[in-house]
């Protein structure tokens, strides 16, 4: 079926110049470039710095929502997710448990709430759609109750905040952690068996299946890694502005989504990587910090940011026209 | 062969049974006219959301919009209908339109642009939440006290917000599904392909039933500003999730072709009325959300066991 379209095309470009991956960079730069035609300060280090910084938030929760996403599934618990993370982590500080137990905690937590994802997604085949949602509202309520509604006051200890907002050698760290995480999800997903499985289920459940794969458990290292991501990610925050709070998680339900989508990654599943959601992340967070910076009220940002997603997924998100 | 049509809606009708039986016996209070409307008026607005959910979900994709159509229409219901009866139905038009054409602007780019529902429509939640912002910054507005009345008063134990949802089922959905369009759209929620190469359009049909979606979001809207008396554009948030919740618990079939209104709107009603139950039987409001969650997460997984049960792992698969 792709051959066909492909020879249809009047006009032969490369192929690597029509993926989503290359228009996504070939995007941020010129994105990138108009913004800093209109205001130079955005090329300045101090301002590029602050996007990576921002973006590793995004970029460390697109980790797990790539992976996810390229099974064919989606992960849409992150915001309650990371909220009761790094509530459970505050609580365990503020009781006078060591940075590193809380902070193992906490990631100990976001990973079994992506294993209960996929208790529902992959043994209980109900779409991913609904039950990861039901999975948000289930750690909503758990984080009202464990917290009565009053996250814990906290010192936060130097080494989260650094995490958050610290820099080494004058590069963030929080940046440093997004490398970490961006090179383990290119391991992951192009030099291991895991990451050929992640890429079959995508494109045919049932061949891998009959091949002998067990895809329950591929399902369950998919989201397990989406939950520990979005705990890290729920760390980071808690550095990032140096305390927890009831609405820390709500940004990153549809946007890191969106980021994944952007990077050429098909939401259908089976095809795309985390080199695209690299540039997805950007995207989104200039794209958020132009509309900021911009004198406009909510209501128009909320207009504008929805248009220009639409406006790039006309650009290269485009369905092939089925030719049969 | 009746049963047969309407057995995938079997859970949420015997689930909304239940959960009905539970709360009268925990509030015998609320079998009195005043509680049965109050009861039917707190679900009519999710209902007709679920509705709008419905007609996308047959085609195979999902609304992530309808939420922020709900809000939209309400906040132009509210701001615009002043007290003049001749204007308030001229504004309950208007926003009729509104809602239509925020569903066809959907389907335009959905099945024109050919970019996923998910995603497009996850674009234009921002955008019509944003306009929705645009006509009513604050939350406010005002509606005539008739038009309130009208929807959500009652006769005797009949809710009047019953009777505006079997209009709408009855003067609109029907109709549509028993048209060519909704066999169309059930066609190409089944299968594509099959769809395309039969002579169906697909992308018209698309386009269609996200536009429809639209008109049913804006009847839920209307019906939420006569209950509120009141706007508020990003009231609707939650109708998105709840609606595609209700309407997977009603026995439709998330990517398409299979499902009918009975249990959407059965649906709806039971997963609003969970809400006075847990509130009824004086449940912490802490623990409100987590029993609501977890309710919801149990009923899910149950209602999937009986047909993982009855299939081969393989059938799950492919579906």
């Amino acid at each position: 079926m792709n051959n066909v379209s492909e020879s249809k095309r009047a006009v032969a470009l490369p192929s690597w110049l029509l993926q989503g991956v290359t228009i996504s960079y070939i995007l941020l730069v010129v994105l990138f470039a108009l913004a800093a035609a209109i205001n130079p300060h955005y090329a300045s280090w101090d301002n590029i710095r602050n996007l990576l910084q921002i973006g590793a938030f995004i970029g460390v929760i697109a980790v797990g929502q790539t992976l996810v996403i390229i099974t064919g599934q989606i992960d849409l618990s992150v915001p309650w997710n990371l909220t009761f993370s790094a509530i459970l982590m505050a609580t365990l500080i503020s009781h006078g448990t060591s940075t590193p137990v809380a902070i193992a905690a906490a990631l100990a937590s976001g990973t079994l709430v992506g294993m209960f994802n996929s208790i529902g997604t992959a043994i209980f085949r109900i779409h991913s759609l609904v039950w990861t949602l039901g999975t948000n509202a289930l750690m909503q309520g758990a984080t009202l109750v464990y917290t009565h509604a009053q996250p814990p006051k906290v010192d936060v200890p130097p080494f989260i905040r650094a995490l958050g907002a610290g820099n080494l050698w004058g590069i963030p760290v929080p940046l440093m952690v997004w490398i970490v995480a961006a090179i383990f999800a290119l391991v992951i997903l192009h030099q291991t068996r895991f990451g050929r499985y992640l890429y079959a289920i995508g494109n045919n459940e049932s061949a891998l299946f009959l091949s002998g794969v067990d895809s329950r458990k591929v399902y369950l290292g998919a989201y397990a890694i989406s939950g520990f991501c979005a705990a890290l990610a729920g760390i980071m925050l808690t550095g990032y502005s140096s305390q927890t709070y009831l609405g820390m998680g709500s940004d990153y339900l549809l946007v890191p989504v969106a980021a994944v989508i952007i990077g050429g990654t098909n939401i259908m599943g089976g095809s795309g990587g985390y080199l695209g959601s690299i540039s997805g992340a950007m995207i989104v967070v200039l794209l958020q910090s132009v509309l900021s910076t911009v004198q406009i009220q909510e209501a128009g940002k909320n207009i504008i940011f929805g248009s220009i997603i639409i406006v790039l997924l006309l650009l290269y998100g485009r369905e092939k026209l089925s030719t049969h | 062969m009746i049963i047969e049509r309407y057995y995938s809606s079997l859970t949420a009708v015997i689930g909304l049974v239940l959960l009905a039986i539970l709360f009268a016996y925990i509030q015998p209070m609320i079998l009195s006219p005043f509680g049965v409307t109050m009861s039917a008026n707190q679900g009519t607005t999710l209902a007709l959301a679920a509705l709008a959910q419905l007609v996308v979900v047959l085609t195979g994709g999902v609304d992530l919009s309808v939420g922020a159509m709900v809000g939209l229409t309400n906040a132009i219901a509210a701001t615009y209908m002043g007290t003049h009866p001749a204007i308030a139905t001229l504004v309950i038009i208007g926003t009729l339109f509104a809602g239509t054409l925020a569903g066809f602007v959907n389907g335009l780019i959905v099945a024109y642009g050919r970019i996923q529902p998910i995603i497009v429509t996850l674009a234009t939640l921002y955008i019509y939440t944003g306009i929705g912002l645009v006509v009513r910054p604050q939350p406010g507005g005002s509606v005539p006290s008739g038009f309130a009345n009208a929807l959500t008063g009652s006769w005797g134990y009949l809710p009047y917000g019953l009777i505006f949802l079997l209009v709408v089922v009855g003067v609109a959905w029907v109709p549509l599904m028993r048209s060519r369009l909704g066999r169309a759209i059930k066609a190409v929620g089944d299968n594509r392909n099959g769809a395309r190469v039969s002579g169906i359009s697909v992308a018209r049909t698309e386009l269609w039933a996200y536009t429809a979606g639209g008109f049913f979001a804006a009847c839920a809207g209307i019906f939420l500003t006569a209950q509120t008396t009141s706007g508020d554009p990003t009231i609707g948030t939650s109708y998105t999730l709840n609606s595609v919740a209700a309407v997977v618990f009603g026995g439709a079939v998330l990517g398409g072709g299979r499902g009918v209104a009975l249990g959407p709107i059965c649906g709806a009603y039971f997963l609003s009325l969970l809400i006075s139950v847990l509130f009824a039987s004086g449940v912490s409001p802490f623990y409100q959300n987590l029993l609501q969650g977890a309710i919801l997460v149990i009923v899910l997984a149950a209602a999937n066991v009986w047909r993982l049960r009855t299939r081969h792992w393989l059938n799950v698969m492919s579906n």
